[in-house]
């Protein structure tokens, strides 16, 4: 297990590798660079160039983009070039209220559809299962930020009851958390639906009824745990691409997560900002698809047994001889 | 209503409807079990058997199941087929358990054997876990197994050791009736005659009424004190053990005799009884083992025969016996 672990890490190289080379490469492409945004009427071409010289800008993307992973390899993210703040330092002030957004959308999320996908499944193939599915894949079917907007309108703007923007503690994060995790519903409520519907009809759950329990614990116990591992998976995945998809929501709502830090930074052509959180972000959702898989292990305790068993037998064997 | 009746089951019908089919499982079942009785339960693969066991303790999946108005199934006195979420777990497992056919696939996967054991004695006793927890160790004992098991997962254990979970799982509570539903076929030998062993404790200590579904008529005449034979969903020949084995009314009942080997008579061959048992999906408008039958007469093929009393508790379901004029007599019985 610690093999596979490693193996999984070396892997993440060359995929931040192939990243940041396309970050710099886009960027280049992109019309201007940070020194047209300093420069106005009055700067003569002379402190131009000189601005361009202070930045590295002078050089071709490809040689920046040399200089730049040398500079990772040593550990150094590089430097803002708006804030002149380490890209890291950046990051990691920013990361905190992502976090945070991620958790509470995918708290929405998990309790939007786990209930959902459980009531689906028991009532499968009737009318309320095709009504709980269409409200799930409705939440797929808006745009994040058409739905973030009419948020904003109905409860900020005409209810007043919550803020529209920025982060004044919890009453803020409700609504972002709304527009990104019904957004996701669709794909854990089917998921659930799915693995609850093979678990429902499993004989070990007669067997459960057969004992007495209540039809609550035989469908929330006995039915759910067994369906739980492909749930978790799906559910940590979105919580990865939680990190990954909201800048957009981030900047409806100007949350001031790494998103929304990320849209800045390219507005302003910031490249090593953009590249450094990419890359930190990268790494984040990839340690998370790495936990989900070492996950399986934990859950599942045929798994589980599988990689204990060669510990658990000596144990025995130990036993044995000493009785012997 | 027998006072002492733990399990009444009048006219139980049941059918299944599957993409426009409709199979009939049970047709027309009643029997009952007393405190301290064995019935078996007999008949070939597909009779009718485990249907009529889960309809008991109403556990038969609506749909595709259908359970026919006039069924009636009444466990110590009452109707668990009109019973609340509520009276149904009060009664399952307390009142009625069973031990399932297939113990491969009967116990949940993420749960430890003792945990699921412990569970049904947390929910019919009042104890705390921890309690429920320690009689579960104890019925592991009983049912042959180490304790330093108990927190182990049924993939970690072989068929048989899964078996005698099951059957642990069933007798947690010491029901009041017991559904055995071919409790012995995963097993060897040995924890066989150990599990036969313990069904007759429960008879004698517990006087638990008990249903024994089985292939094995060896096992029947061990320790059942009535039979039921089934075919095609109905009941064709019933009484004690005494009447139908050795008084044998139904040529279905004789044919099962023949095609056992006798271990009194070894050279004596072995006659399997010809073809088929009719699908339930599409079953024949007289009696259905007509088509198998060497006594079988054009009327056989035409009416349905019923179960009728013949002698003392001895009923068969044979339009052969109703004949005007003629003695019937099974071959079986005509060379004692
Ligand atoms: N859930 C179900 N859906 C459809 N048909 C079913 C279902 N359960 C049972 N049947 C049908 O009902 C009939 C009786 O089945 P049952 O399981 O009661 O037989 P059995 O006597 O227990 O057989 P065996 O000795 O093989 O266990 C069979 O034809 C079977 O195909
Ligand atoms: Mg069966």
């Amino acid at each position: 297990m610690i093999r596979y672990t490693f193996k999984r890490i070396l892997l993440l190289i060359p995929i931040l590798v192939g990243v940041s080379l396309f970050i710099f490469l886009a960027m280049d492409m992109a019309q201007g660079d940070y020194v047209d945004f300093l420069v106005n009427e009055n700067t003569t071409p002379e402190q131009e160039a000189e601005l361009r010289a202070k930045y590295g800008l002078d050089k071709p993307a490809i040689i920046r983009y040399f200089d730049y992973m040398g500079g990772m390899f040593r550990g150094d993210l590089g430097t803002s070039y708006l804030s002149g703040e380490s890209v890291f330092d950046s990051f990691m002030h920013k990361i905190g209220n992502t976090t945070k957004l991620a958790i509470a959308s995918t708290i929405v999320c998990v309790a939007i559809s786990l209930p959902l996908g459980i009531y689906s499944a028991k009532h499968r193939g009737t009318i309320r299962d095709n009504i709980s599915q269409f409200f799930a894949v409705l939440g797929l079917s808006i745009p994040n930020f058409w739905l973030g907007l009419m948020l904003i309108i109905l409860f900020a703007l005409k209810l007043g009851w919550l803020p529209s923007g920025g982060d004044e503690g919890f009453r803020s994060i409700i609504l972002p958390a709304l527009t990104v995790g019904t957004g996701h519903t669709a794909i854990l409520m089917r998921t659930t639906r799915s693995s609850m519907l093979d678990t429902l009809n499993a004989d070990y759950l007669r067997t459960a009824r057969a004992k007495g329990l209540l039809e609550s614990t035989v469908v929330n116990k006995h039915a759910l745990k067994p369906a739980m591992i492909p749930i978790l998976q799906v559910a940590l995945s979105q919580f990865a691409a939680c990190f990954g998809g909201a800048s957009l929501t981030e900047t409806v709502f100007s949350w001031p997560g790494v998103g929304k830090m990320i849209v800045d930074a390219v507005k302003q052509r910031d490249t090593p900002l953009v590249c450094g959180s990419l890359i930190l972000k990268c790494t984040i959702i990839s340690v998370i698809g790495l936990i989900t898989d070492l996950l399986y292990v934990a859950v599942d305790p045929r798994v589980k047994t599988q990689y204990a068993s060669s510990s658990h037998r000596k144990k025995k064997k130990t036993a044995t001889e000493e009785e012997a | 209503m027998n006072q002492e009746s733990l399990l009444e089951i009048e006219h139980l019908t049941v059918r299944f409807e599957v993409d426009g089919d409709v199979i009939r499982a049970v047709n027309d079942v009643s029997l009952s079990v007393s405190e301290g009785r064995t019935l078996g339960l007999v008949g070939e693969s597909g009779a009718g058997k485990t249907t009529t066991a889960l309809a008991a303790l109403h556990l038969i999946q609506q749909p595709p199941g259908i359970i026919e108005e006039q069924s009636r199934i009444r466990v110590c006195g009452k109707d668990i087929l009109n019973m609340n979420q509520r009276e149904l777990s009060r009664t399952r497992g307390a009142d009625i358990s069973m031990i399932f056919q297939d113990p491969m696939t009967s116990l949940n996967p993420v749960f430890t054997v003792a945990d699921q054991i412990a569970e049904s004695i947390y929910a019919h006793v009042d104890c705390t876990k921890k309690e429920a927890y320690e009689r579960a160790l104890n019925m592991l004992e009983i049912v042959g197994i180490p304790r330093d098991r108990a927190s182990e997962y049924p993939h970690q254990f072989s068929g048989g050791m899964k078996q005698r979970v099951v059957i642990a799982i069933a007798l947690a509570c010491n029901p009041k009736v017991l559904i055995a539903d071919e409790p012995t076929t995963a097993l060897d030998v040995t924890i066989q005659a150990q599990v036969i062993d313990l069904m007759k404790t429960l008879k004698q200590k517990y006087r638990t009424g008990m249903i024994l579904i089985t292939h094995d008529l060896g096992i029947v005449a061990d320790i059942c004190d009535d039979v039921a034979v089934m075919y095609a969903g109905r009941i064709i020949e019933q009484g004690t053990l005494r009447e139908v084995f050795n008084h044998t009314l139904h040529p279905y009942t004789e044919g099962l005799f023949n095609s056992l080997p006798d271990i009194k008579n070894r050279k004596a061959k072995l006659i399997p009884i010809p073809g088929l048992m009719p699908d339930p999906s599409n079953l024949p408008e007289g009696c259905a083992f007509a088509p198998r039958c060497r006594y079988a007469t054009e009327e056989c093929r035409k009416t349905l025969p019923v179960l009728q009393p013949f002698e003392g508790t001895h009923q068969t379901a044979c339009l052969a016996y109703s004949r005007p004029g003629e003695d019937f007599v099974l071959e079986r019985n005509r060379a004692k």
